[in-house]
């Protein structure tokens, strides 16, 4: 019956991004001028930094292309969840005899995914375009459900965020936080292996690589082993903030019920 | 068995906040002081099946806070509350099944989406069975009226539309007891006629627990049959609703059509509230004199065309019973 729920608030989350495809067309319209202006600046790089790393102008552009799709595609839906904890409407959703978290991860879930259905061919285009055909190879099984965790991951992350308006009243800086580190920890347009080793592992003990640069990895022309291996990692960090999605929907409605 | 039964309840918020004689930039740095506010105390009644109770009180009096304690939003400081055999603070996944709850300001409807699809999905979050579900929803949209209503998004609907809606959101599930904060909040008089038929035609089709808060008081005559009045968070009256006008007011209201142009009356008790060419209106306190005695020195005084005795408007009830509270 709880998979027949979700899959209910799965397919409302979908027509949700449907009822608002103009919007999501502006997004697909930034997420092309974005990808084709770094793209661009990717074809400059000197010849000596990509002998350094290891890496073609091309692969590094499909990593470009893989992680704005995850990023982009994935969402910031924290504003939801600060919204119904400010205007009280978490009161009605607490109410329902199933955890509310599980219903928006849902929900989401289902909005994002036909929104990633959306930019996906968009986002294949660009690539070709700009990169010719993507490194092939059997790794790329791996691809879709990897997406899948990573959208899950980064999911339940925004409504933690969202939810810790509760206790400081405006989620925007830890959001910006959340941003700032899917970016640089994240490893959102150069691959991790720019950075320097101390940083790579800071990088690693946090999820953010799990979800953006495993995304874009495939680009750089994964082995089947090395994709098998980013999602298992990518699953330990689905359960730990799973978990933590958990425990905080309980911890916010302790804190509205005391 | 009761459906409600509430005794000693009592909750306090504590607040902090800083020393009000400390202005200025030094406000931010002064040490912060602990406030304590009682919302509720020692609240005590019950509600049996199938009553129709209004609660209501001052802005402030401590009505939500009762409702959400009784919902299981919110845990009490101490006291006891038994919601449909069920204690609705420790077993509110449990109660929920048996609750429904309209907030009027605040829709449980998924907004961008059309109004069947929320129905479709609260149905799976209650667990309803697919017959069950056709069966319910079928009978409220054709109760409430809605079934044109059914592919559109709550945002397109009017505030009316949208609060039936709502009330059939709240009861696809069967809730033997229906808790309705403001239901009528914002709506024009139609649409306020229209709901508080369709909830009476509920309540007495299928014995629902109405619990009413509302500052509207047509909402509280035309739905409910008991009051209970709090202020300051502590019970004031717990009665029926001609008790209330009986007690706190005895007035009566006697509106005379005359023959004769200007008619004037004087009796012990008995106030002109209106002179008009042929009419009259006159407040009269029953206790001073015997509503019958001043009917017949009406007619005895006055060539009667038509005559009606009405009771005060409850909203006058209510205005004297604060205006008493805050003279005492």
């Amino acid at each position: 019956m709880t998979a027949r729920t979700l899959a209910c608030a799965f397919r409302i989350g979908s027509r949700r991004t449907l009822a608002h495809l103009a919007a999501m067309l502006w997004v697909v319209g930034i997420f092309l001028a974005l990808t084709l202006s770094y793209g661009r600046m990717l074809h400059a790089l000197p010849d000596e930094t990509l002998a350094r790393i290891g890496y073609t102008r091309d692969q590094l552009v499909w990593y470009l292309v893989l992680t704005e799709t995850a990023i982009m595609g994935m969402g910031f839906q924290f504003r939801e969840t600060q919204e119904d904890i400010q205007s009280g409407r978490i009161n009605i959703a607490l109410l329902r005899p199933m955890p509310f978290w599980m219903l928006k991860l849902a929900e989401w879930t289902g909005q994002q995914c036909v929104f990633l259905c959306l930019l996906l061919p968009f986002s294949l285009a660009t690539g070709f375009a700009m990169a010719g055909v993507p490194p092939l190879s059997r790794a790329l099984a791996f691809l879709p459900p990897a997406c899948l965790i990573a959208l899950q991951t980064m999911l339940a992350i925004n409504l933690m965020i969202g939810a810790a308006s509760l206790w400081i009243g405006e989620s925007r800086p830890v959001a910006w936080l959340y941003q700032k580190f899917n970016f640089l920890l994240g490893g959102l347009l150069w691959p991790l292996a720019f950075y320097p080793v101390w940083l790579q592992h800071v990088a690693a003990a946090t999820p953010f690589p799990a979800i953006v640069a495993g995304i874009g990895g495939f680009g750089l022309g994964k082995t089947t082993g090395g994709a098998a291996f980013d999602f298992g990692v990518q699953l330990v960090w689905l359960t730990v903030v799973l978990t933590l999605a958990a425990l905080i929907g309980e911890a916010v409605r302790r804190k509205i019920s005391r | 068995m009761s459906m409600i039964e509430v005794a000693d309840l009592e909750r306090t918020f504590t607040r902090t906040k800083r020393d009000p004689a400390v202005t200025g930039w030094r406000r931010h740095f002064a040490a912060k002081v602990k406030e304590t506010h009682r919302a509720v105390a020692d609240l005590s009644f019950t509600i049996e099946a199938g009553e129709k109770v209004a609660f209501i009180g001052p802005n402030g009096a401590g009505k939500s806070t009762t409702l959400k304690m009784l919902c299981g939003i919110l845990h009490p400081t101490s006291g006891r509350a038994v919601v449909h055999g069920f204690v609705p603070w420790v077993e509110t996944r449990q109660l929920a099944y048996k609750l429904g709850i309209v907030f009027g300001q605040r829709s449980q409807l998924w907004q961008q989406v059309p109004v069947a699809d929320s129905f479709d999905l609260l149905a799976r979050i209650y667990r309803l069975e697919d017959g069950a579900y056709r069966d319910q929803r079928d009978r409220l949209v054709a109760m409430f009226d809605i079934a044109g209503l059914l592919r559109q998004t709550p945002r397109t609907l009017s505030l009316g539309q949208r609060m039936r809606c709502d009330i059939v959101a709240s009861l696809l599930h069967r809730p033997s007891i229906l808790f309705l904060d403001e239901p009528t909040i914002g709506l024009d008089v139609t649409a306020k006629a229209l709901l508080r038929d369709h909830l009476n035609a509920l309540a007495s089709r299928d014995n629902t627990t109405i619990i009413l808060t509302s500052h509207d008081t047509g909402d509280i005559e035309s739905i409910c049959d008991r009051v209970i009045l709090i202020d300051h968070g502590q019970k004031v009256i717990d009665g029926t609703l001609a008790q209330l006008k009986r007690d706190y007011l005895g007035r009566k209201t006697i509106r005379l059509a005359t023959a004769e142009p200007s008619p004037g009356f004087t009796m012990p008790g008995v106030e002109i509230v209106e002179q008009g060419p042929h009419t009259l209106l006159l407040s009269a306190d029953a206790k001073i004199t015997p509503l019958d005695k001043i009917i017949a020195a009406c007619l005895a005084q006055f060539q009667v065309t038509d005559l009606s005795v009405e009771d005060l408007p409850l909203e006058e009830v209510i205005k004297t019973i604060y205006a008493n509270r805050r003279a005492a």
